[in-house]
């Protein structure tokens, strides 16, 4: 059959693989590229029906459009992604070989015959080429989006060394200001009663003691919470929680500061239930209550009043140190509770403060699962608010 | 030559049971159910075209299928589609996922398939009922601004006859729109004209 | 005499399915959209209704719908370009009596026609 049509010996010159079927759907021309795509050899196949070579094309799918063609309709074509192997084929690689088929019309007016020609072009290399180039577009963007998480990280550790900065110029400057001073008052006082012990009488030199008195048991303080603050620092201080009466600290906390709120002519104050039982470290809860009746002390005048009330709220202690004394401004009071800040305050009878006690108060309470906060007027008083967690029992 | 309101009729037949036949063969490829509405088609003219794709967006990308005809009548038909609707043609046909909404060779290639399905069911039901003799091109395929998709048409500039259909349908949840537009050559139209009176007279759909 | 209604939004196609039901002396009342084929069919009793799917205004499958919940006892006939199988299986579900592709042949309607006298 090859020989009845000559004029298609031309296709067995062009790179695209060309076979040709008449109205009964026999194959009557198979070029040298199907052959080479295919194995098939033109001989093998020329006069077979195009269903008896190629099985899985007698369905209606291919079925209609071809004879559509054959009879002749327009072009149809069967793409690589939806027909995968229009023609079989096979890389070396073992692969598939992806052809884009084309079935056109052709009247041979020569013979008065019709065809369908099916044209079959590789379009495997351009696949690859597609497939690989959005593998690389992909690996780019995750390469992206990994040095976006990186950069991420280095600003927050950017953040973190910078507060942690924050935190050693504060330290170094409470050592400068806040202890050499003190400190250096004691020496040059010391020296003083040193050299002239002998002209001093005892009333004299107890004048000279009695400032230092008051000045060591606020140093010791500013000292202890230093420790304390360092120790939270470094990540040394263990919480240990337990179930203990916060009552109990209030209380403890009130007598050891009743002589000095006397000194000082201070009411000190309690509206507290017998009992508040909750879960925290013990240690640190008792250290907010010093510092908090401390500094009370510290900014109220003689006369005025301090009172310390504790009550249950939802699954909280509710504590309040409330004073009648000089209180704040909005100022002052944004500044509270922050590191980066550097103030010192006079207290009422002249005491210095560095403000590191809220600090750490702010710490402490935190780290127990609670809040802290202040209310304050200037020239009215202050209340300052912190919560601990109740012990489960306490709640019900 | 102008087209009556009758003309208009009968096209706009014959294109819905082109666009049926389109559906059907979508139906049968994918195994999937496509919701149809009315193509609605209008007479325009090759300046009236171009804006009306610009009403949009001038920059939009579309793709489109071409088929080019010769014989009784000479003209071309293209069915356009904006890039996002042509991609989700694609979906409707392979297994790809949602996001995978870049559209490129692998799936332009895939849509030169469907795209030409839908365009030879329109084509092809025309020549069909109006019983003319067409020689085909093979089906081109394009991508570009509206601009470039018809400028690269000669027909286009041809004075002739311009029939725009929109069609819509939606293949599970997605809508699809997609434009057929049928440029028939200045030479062809009194011939296009004739055959329609023809077929109204020899009974059109059902004497066949 | 039998009244049928033939609905359908193209001019050339009710003229063609009246030309092909002409040898039945059916008495022949034509709506062009589905709003007006409702109306009519539930003024008055046909007792076949030829309809087209594809309609602007509704879908011809809202209307086998509505006309199924007012348990109509009309029967219809779908003619329609829309030929896909699912959408004859919901026709089907929808109480149509039969479906025929558009463009019908004669004797595809003459059989149904038959079927149903």
């Amino acid at each position: 059959m090859e020989g009845k049509y000559p004029q298609f010996e031309i296709f067995n010159s062009i790179p695209i693989g060309i076979c040709i079927i008449n109205v009964n759907f026999q194959i009557i021309f198979w070029n040298k590229q199907l052959e080479i795509w295919t194995n098939i050899k033109p001989q093998d196949i020329i006069g077979k029906k195009l269903f008896e070579s190629f099985p899985h094309l007698n369905s209606p799918k291919y079925i209609i459009p071809i004879t559509s063609v054959l009879n002749g309709g327009p072009p149809v074509v069967f793409s690589t992604q939806l027909h995968k192997s229009f023609f079989p084929s096979f890389l070396p690689n073992m692969q598939p070989r992806l052809l884009h088929t084309t079935v056109s019309h052709c009247t041979c007016s020569l013979l008065n015959e019709k065809f369908a020609v099916i044209s079959v072009e590789d379009y495997t290399y351009l696949s690859y080429r597609i497939k690989e180039h959005k593998k690389m577009r992909d690996q780019a963007l995750e390469e992206v989006e990994r040095r976006k998480k990186v950069e991420e990280e280095l600003r927050k550790s950017e953040a973190q060394l910078r507060e942690l900065n924050a935190t050693k110029d504060k330290f170094f400057s409470i050592i400068a200001h806040d202890l050499k001073n003190p400190i250096g008052a004691f020496k040059n006082v010391l020296e003083l009663l040193y050299e002239n012990f002998n002209e001093f009488s005892k009333e004299e030199i107890l004048e000279f003691i009695e400032p230092l008195k008051e000045s060591s048991i606020q140093l010791f303080s500013l000292l202890e919470n230093l420790l304390i603050w360092s120790r939270a620092q470094t990540g040394k201080m263990q919480l240990e929680f337990v179930e203990f009466n916060l009552i109990d600290l209030i209380k403890n906390n009130i007598s050891l500061f009743t002589l000095q709120a006397d000194n000082k002519q201070i009411e000190l104050l309690t509206q507290i239930p017998q009992k508040l039982m909750v879960f925290a470290d013990l240690n640190s809860i008792n250290a907010v209550i010093r510092n908090l009746i401390n500094n009370a002390l510290k900014f109220t005048f003689p006369g005025g009043k301090i009172i310390v009330t504790a009550i249950e709220q939802e699954d909280f202690a509710l504590v309040c140190v409330e004073d009648n004394g000089i209180g704040m401004n909005d100022e002052t009071k944004s500044k509270l509770f922050r590191i980066d800040v550097h103030h010192t305050s006079l207290g009422t009878a002249q005491e210095k403060g560095t403000g590191l006690g809220l600090i750490i108060c702010k710490e402490f309470i935190e780290a127990n699962g609670g809040k802290i906060w202040v209310e304050s007027e200037e020239g009215k008083g202050s209340k300052f608010y912190f919560t601990v967690p109740l012990t489960k029992s306490q709640k019900n | 030559m102008e087209l009556t309101p009758e003309h208009i009729d009968v096209i706009q037949e014959m294109i819905n049971i082109g666009v049926g036949q389109a559906a059907n063969m979508l139906n049968s490829l994918s195994g999937k159910h496509v919701k149809l509405s009315v193509p609605i088609v209008e007479v325009i003219k090759s300046e009236q075209l171009i804006d009306f794709f610009q009403a949009k967006n001038v920059f939009d990308n579309y793709s489109s299928v071409t088929l080019t005809f010769s014989g009784s009548l000479s003209g071309s038909s293209k069915l356009v589609f904006p890039t996002e609707s042509a991609s989700k043609l694609v979906m409707a046909f392979t297994d790809q996922s949602q996001d995978e909404l870049d559209f490129d060779e692998i799936q332009a290639e895939t849509l030169s398939e469907i795209g030409n399905i839908v365009l030879n069911s329109l084509v092809g039901s025309l020549a069909n009922l109006l019983n003319i003799n067409l020689n085909y091109s093979i089906p081109l395929y394009l991508t570009g601004t509206i601009d470039q998709i018809l400028s690269a048409d000669i027909s286009f500039k041809d004075d002739g006859l311009i029939l725009l259909a929109r069609t819509h349908f939606s293949i599970e949840s997605l809508e699809i729109e997609g434009d057929f537009i049928l440029f028939i050559d200045l030479k062809s139209v009194s011939e296009f004209v004739n055959s329609l009176d023809n077929f109204v007279k020899e009974g059109g759909f059902f004497t066949k | 005499m039998k009244k049928v209604l033939i609905v359908d939004d193209s001019l050339i196609s009710r003229r063609m399915i009246s030309k092909l039901i002409s040898k039945h002396n059916f008495q022949i009342d034509e709506a062009v959209n589905g709003q007006q084929a409702l109306e009519k069919i539930r003024a008055t009793q046909y007792d076949i209704v030829f309809l087209d799917l594809l309609m602007p205004d509704v879908n011809g499958l809202q209307i086998l719908s509505d006309l199924k919940k007012e348990n109509c006892p009309t029967k219809v006939i779908v003619i329609s370009a829309d030929i896909q199988e699912t959408t004859k299986q919901k026709c089907k579900e929808l109480g149509a009596f039969a479906f025929l592709n558009k463009p019908p042949k004669e004797d595809e309607l003459d059989d149904v026609i038959q079927k149903l006298v």
